[in-house]
C-alpha cells in the first residue's frame, strides 16, 4: 500500500509540474447486430506545442517526426476487414475503409510539402513495420473535406492523405503500436492479444494527432485508438454471455501506473441480467454505461476478468431493422477494358440527410467525369435527381496523382442513391503490374462524411467519456464517416506465363522457316544472275555456322543440357586453355 | 557419507577435465575478427502455398534472435503476408511443424513485406543506397567489423532466384553486390545460405573475398520440402532448414558452443535432405572446422580495444537533412 501511495504522489507530482497526462479506456458494447464491440481509446496529452527534447508520455518518435517536418496533424488508420454499415450501423470513429489511411496536414513552405510528405511516408513505414512506400506519388491526393483539431493561430496549411486499400494489418504493425503507449505491458494493453484481434470480423488500430486549444494554451493531443468487432459469442445456452477473458483469451494483467484513468466502460443493454458490480453507472446521451475502474478489475473477486450475462437467449433468426444509413460499391461492365463503377446511398430514415461524397480513383481507372450520374429512388420507387451542390474534382495525372471527386448530396427520406461513372482502364507498363497481376488492383472505398449525426447511442468521442458523471449531454467533435467496401478491379494483364512465351517464340520461328521455306517450295526460280549468290564463300561459311549452331542447340535438347550449363562448359575450357 | 565424499572428487574431476575441454577447444578456434553481427533474412515467394518459406525465414529468425543478434541488426522481408492471410485457419501465427510453437509472436519485426520485397530494394539493403528518410531498421549499417548473415530462400531455378513470382535475382547480380560491399567496406566476413532448388548456382559468382556461401543443392538438383500441417493444409518447412535448425536448436544452445561450421555444413546430409549441401570455401580463407557457428548466428559483443590515436574528420559534423520550416 505504502508504494502504491508513494508512486501516486510521485507521479502526481510530476503530472502537476509538466501536464502531460495519460488516459486508457475501454468500451464494451452489443449492437443491434449482437455483435459485440470493443474500443480502445489511449489519449496521451503534450505539455504545449513545443514538443522535446524531454519525452515523458509523449511518444518520442511521433514526436521528432512531427518537430521535423512541420507538421500539425498526423492520422494514421489501419482496418482489416470490412464494416458492413447496413448491418451495424455507422462505424466507430476514427475509422478507415480496409486497407491503410494516411494523413497529414503540414504549415510551413508550400514548395517542400511533396518532399515533406515522402519523408513521413517514408519514416513511418519504418517505423510501423508498413509497406506504405507505393502511396508516393501515385495514391497521394490533397483532402478538401477538413477533419478535425483546432489551431492557435489561422496558418494556411497544406494536406496531404493516401489510401491504400491493400495494405495488410497484422502483428508486426501492432507490435510498434504498442511501443507509442508509456505502458507496454500492464494495463488495458494487456488485452490486445493478437490471435483474437485477427481473428475477428473487423479489427482497425491507428493513431491521430493534432493541436488542442483552451484558454490560450495550447497541446498536442495524441490518441491511439484501436477497434475489435467480435462475431456473435454464443454459449452453450445460446445467450450472449460474455467475459473479458472469452473475448480476449487473457484477463488484464497489471496496472498502469502512469495512467490518470484506466477504466472499462460496459454499455448497459436491455436484457443485461447480472455482471460484476460497477463502481459507477453513467449516462451519456441518454444510454447507461458501467464503469470499472482496472484496479477494481484486478480486485481479488474479478482477478483481471468481468463478465456479462443476459437474460434472454438469442434469436439467430431475427431480422434486424435496416440501419439509418449505409453505402456499397459494385463493379460493373462486361469486359476487361472499360466498366462501371456503381455505389449506392440507402438513407433508410424519415428525413433528408445531407452528406459529402468523397472518392478517390487511381490514375489507371480513366473514368469519364461526364458520364457520372447521381440518381435517387424515392419511398415509391420513383427517380429523382437529388440537390448537389459544392463539387470539387481533381484529375488524374498518369503516374503522379490520384482524381478526387467531392461533391455534397441531399439524399431524400426512405431513398436509394446511385452515383456511377463509366471508366477505363489503363494499360500499364510491364514494370507496373503487382506481382500477382492476375489478382487485380484495388480501387479505395467510397467515402460519405455526415452533416447531422447519426446517433449510435455511443459516446463516440473520448472528450464524452472524460467527465465521468456529470456529461450527460456530448457532441462528439469529429465528423462521422461511413465507408463502403473497397474494390477488386481485374486488370488486362499481358499474359505473363511460360506456355505463353513458348508459344511465341515457336510462333516466332515456324513464320521465320515459313517464310524462306514456303516460297522457295513453290516459286519457280530463274536465275537472273550468272553468279549466283548462294556460291559466295562468305555465304557458305555463314550457313556453315548456322548448321553447327542447329546441331549444337538439337543435341542440347536431346541431353538435356541448359544454357547455363552449357556456359559453365565454355568456360571450363577457356580456363583450362589457358 | 563416504559415497558423498566419491561423487564430490568425480564431480570435481570432471569439473577440472572439462575446463581443460574448454581451454583447448578455445585454442581449437580462430579467433574472430568482428565486433558486431547482422543479418539479412529474405523470403522472397507469395502466394499461400509458399507457407513453408515464411516458416523458414521466421524459424532462422528466433535461432539467431536466440543467440543474441537484436532485432534492429536483422533485416528481415517477407513476400506474403502469411499469418494474417485469409486462408489462414489460425489467424497471426506461424508454424514450423505440426503441433509446433508459434513463430509470429508479437516480437517479431518485418522490415520489408508484401509488394515492397523487391530485387531492388534487396540490392539496396545490400549496398545501403536508400532514399534518405528511410529509417535506421530498414538500412543495413554494417561496417569492416561485422559479420553478416544472409539467408535467400523461395523457388529458384539455375542461375536465379525468384522473386514474388514477377522478378529474378541473377546469380550475376548477387554476385556484384556482394562485391559492391567489399569495395565499400561493408562487412569483416560474409555467410550466404541460399535454400532453393538448384541452389548451387547462386552462389557461383560471389568472388569477394572472406565470404562463405551454402546451398541446400547442387545445380542439377531439386531442394525437397519437410512436414506437411494437415491442419493448415500446406507444407509447413524445408527439408534443409529443419535439419539445420535441428543442429542449432540441439548443439547450439548457447553463445559459448564450440559447433563449428564444418558442423552446421554437415547437418543435413543428403539421406536427410534429399538434395546435396553445396559448399564454397576457395573465397573464405578459413577453415570452417575452426570458426565458431555463433561468429555468425549470434551476437557477442566482441570488443578491441584500440592503442593509437583516432582523428575523425569533419564528415561526422554534416547535420542531417532538415525542410527549412
Amino acid at each position: 500500500m505504502f508504494w502504491k501511495i508513494l508512486l501516486l504522489t510521485l507521479f502526481g507530482g510530476i503530472l502537476a509540474s509538466n501536464e502531460e497526462s495519460y488516459v486508457e479506456e475501454l468500451l464494451i458494447s452489443r449492437l443491434p447486430s449482437d455483435h459485440h464491440l470493443a474500443q480502445f481509446r489511449f489519449i496521451i496529452t503534450s505539455r504545449s506545442l513545443e514538443l522535446g527534447p524531454n519525452y515523458e508520455l509523449f511518444p518520442r518518435v511521433l514526436g521528432q517526426l512531427l518537430q521535423a517536418h512541420g507538421i500539425q496533424e498526423l492520422e494514421y488508420i489501419a482496418t482489416q476487414g470490412v464494416w458492413h454499415s447496413d448491418h451495424y450501423g455507422p462505424p466507430p470513429q476514427p475509422a478507415s475503409s480496409t486497407g491503410a489511411f494516411l494523413s497529414a496536414k503540414f504549415d510551413g513552405p508550400s514548395n517542400t510539402v511533396d518532399d515533406r510528405w515522402l519523408s513521413v511516408v517514408n519514416s513511418l513505414n519504418g517505423a510501423f513495420c508498413a509497406s506504405l512506400l507505393s502511396m508516393v506519388p501515385a495514391e497521394t491526393y490533397k483532402q478538401k473535406n477538413e477533419r478535425k483539431g483546432d489551431y492557435p493561430k489561422a496558418k494556411k496549411l497544406f494536406s496531404r492523405a493516401g489510401t491504400l486499400p491493400r495494405e495488410a494489418l497484422c502483428t508486426e504493425n501492432l507490435t510498434p503500436w504498442r511501443k507509442l503507449l508509456p505502458c507496454k505491458q500492464n494495463g488495458l494493453i494487456s488485452l490486445l492479444n493478437p490471435h483474437k484481434l485477427y481473428g475477428s470480423l473487423f479489427h482497425s488500430m491507428g493513431f491521430h494527432i493534432h493541436p488542442e486549444c483552451k484558454d490560450n494554451s495550447c497541446w498536442y493531443r495524441l490518441e491511439l485508438s484501436a477497434i475489435v468487432l467480435f462475431d456473435v459469442p454464443i454459449s452453450e445456452n445460446r445467450r450472449l454471455d460474455w467475459s473479458l477473458k472469452s473475448f480476449f483469451d487473457r484477463p488484464i494483467s497489471g496496472v498502469c501506473n502512469a495512467a490518470t484513468r484506466s477504466t472499462v466502460l460496459v454499455h448497459q443493454h436491455e436484457e443485461q441480467a447480472d455482471s460484476d458490480k460497477p463502481a459507477d453507472v453513467i449516462t451519456i446521451n441518454g444510454q447507461q454505461f458501467a464503469v470499472y475502474p482496472t484496479e477494481q478489475i484486478l480486485g481479488e473477486k474479478t482477478e483481471g476478468n468481468i463478465f456479462v450475462r443476459y437474460t434472454k437467449s438469442v434469436d439467430l433468426h431475427k431480422k434486424n431493422p435496416p440501419r439509418a444509413l449505409s453505402i456499397s460499391s459494385t463493379l460493373g461492365g462486361k469486359d476487361t477494358f472499360s466498366g462501371l463503377l456503381l455505389t449506392t446511398i440507402k438513407n433508410n430514415e424519415n428525413e433528408k440527410h445531407t452528406v459529402v461524397y468523397e472518392q478517390v480513383l487511381p490514375w489507371w481507372v480513366r473514368f469519364h467525369y461526364h458520364t457520372k450520374q447521381v440518381l435517387c429512388h424515392d419511398s415509391k420507387q420513383e427517380i429523382v435527381k437529388p440537390y448537389v451542390a459544392n463539387r470539387v474534382f481533381s484529375g488524374a495525372i498518369d503516374r503522379k496523382r490520384p482524381a478526387y471527386i467531392q461533391m455534397e448530396i441531399e439524399l431524400p427520406a426512405n431513398s436509394k442513391c446511385i452515383v456511377s461513372y463509366n471508366f477505363e482502364r489503363a494499360f500499364l507498363r510491364m514494370a507496373e503490374y503487382p506481382p500477382d497481376a492476375n489478382h487485380g488492383l484495388y480501387i479505395p472505398a467510397a467515402t460519405i462524411t455526415l452533416m447531422k449525426r447519426i446517433s449510435t447511442g455511443l459516446p463516440e468521442d473520448s472528450r464524452c467519456t472524460e467527465r465521468l458523471g456529470n456529461s450527460s449531454e456530448c457532441e462528439p467533435r469529429a465528423k462521422q464517416m461511413v465507408f463502403s467496401n473497397v474494390l477488386l478491379v481485374p486488370m488486362p494483364v499481358p499474359d505473363f506465363s511460360m506456355p505463353f512465351n513458348v508459344i511465341c517464340l515457336v510462333g516466332t520461328a515456324v513464320s521465320l522457316c515459313f517464310g524462306a521455306v514456303h516460297p522457295f517450295s513453290t516459286r519457280i526460280l530463274v536465275p537472273i544472275n550468272e553468279k549466283l549468290p548462294g556460291q559466295s564463300i562468305w555465304r557458305t561459311i555463314f550457313r556453315g555456322i548456322l548448321l553447327v549452331l542447329m546441331a549444337g542447340a538439337c543435341y542440347m535438347e536431346y541431353n538435356n543440357i541448359s544454357l547455363n550449363a552449357l556456359r559453365r562448359e565454355i568456360e571450363k575450357l577457356l580456363s583450362f586453355q589457358f | 557419507m563416504r559415497w558423498c565424499w566419491l561423487i564430490l572428487a568425480i564431480s570435481t574431476v570432471e569439473g577440472i577435465l572439462q575446463t581443460g575441454l574448454q581451454l583447448k577447444i578455445d585454442e581449437f578456434f580462430e579467433s574472430p575478427g568482428h565486433t558486431n553481427n547482422w543479418a539479412v533474412l529474405v523470403c522472397t515467394s507469395r502466394f499461400w502455398f509458399n507457407y513453408r518459406h515464411v516458416a523458414n525465414v521466421l524459424s532462422l529468425y528466433h535461432s539467431i534472435k536466440r543467440l543474441g543478434i537484436p532485432d534492429s541488426n536483422i533485416i528481415m522481408m517477407l513476400a506474403e503476408d502469411i499469418p494474417c492471410n485469409s486462408r489462414n485457419p489460425k489467424p497471426g501465427t506461424v508454424f514450423n511443424a505440426p503441433g509446433g510453437v508459434n513463430l509470429y509472436g508479437s516480437d517479431v519485426e518485418v522490415d520489408y513485406r508484401g509488394n515492397e520485397v523487391t530485387v531492388e530494394n534487396f540490392i539496396r539493403v545490400l549496398t545501403g543506397r536508400h532514399h534518405e528518410s528511410t529509417s535506421r531498421s530498414r538500412r543495413l549499417l554494417s561496417d569492416h567489423q561485422s559479420n553478416v548473415l544472409v539467408y535467400l530462400t523461395g523457388h529458384g531455378g539455375d542461375s536465379f532466384l525468384k522473386f514474388q513470382d514477377a522478378q529474378e535475382l541473377t546469380n550475376v547480380d548477387l554476385g556484384y553486390a556482394i562485391q559492391t560491399m567489399f569495395e565499400d567496406n561493408r562487412y569483416h566476413e560474409m555467410f550466404v545460405i541460399v535454400d532453393t532448388c538448384r541452389s548451387e548456382s547462386m552462389y557461383e559468382y560471389i568472388n569477394s573475398p572472406r565470404v562463405l556461401s551454402t546451398s541446400s543443392s547442387l545445380t542439377h538438383e531439386e531442394s525437397y520440402s519437410y512436414d506437411i500441417d494437415h491442419e493448415i493444409g500446406v507444407f509447413v518447412i524445408d527439408r534443409y532448414t529443419h535439419f539445420t535448425l535441428d543442429f542449432m536448436n540441439q548443439n547450439v544452445k548457447a553463445l559459448n558452443s564450440s559447433a563449428s561450421l564444418k558442423d552446421y555444413l554437415d547437418s543435413c546430409p543428403l539421406a536427410q535432405c534429399l538434395s546435396t549441401v553445396g559448399v564454397r570455401r576457395d573465397t573464405y580463407p578459413k577453415d570452417p572446422a575452426k570458426v565458431r557457428v555463433t561468429d555468425f548466428f549470434g551476437s557477442a559483443r566482441i570488443l578491441h580495444y584500440i592503442q593509437e590515436d583516432i582523428v575523425f574528420d569533419d564528415a561526422w559534423l554534416v547535420e542531417p537533412v532538415t525542410y527549412q520550416l
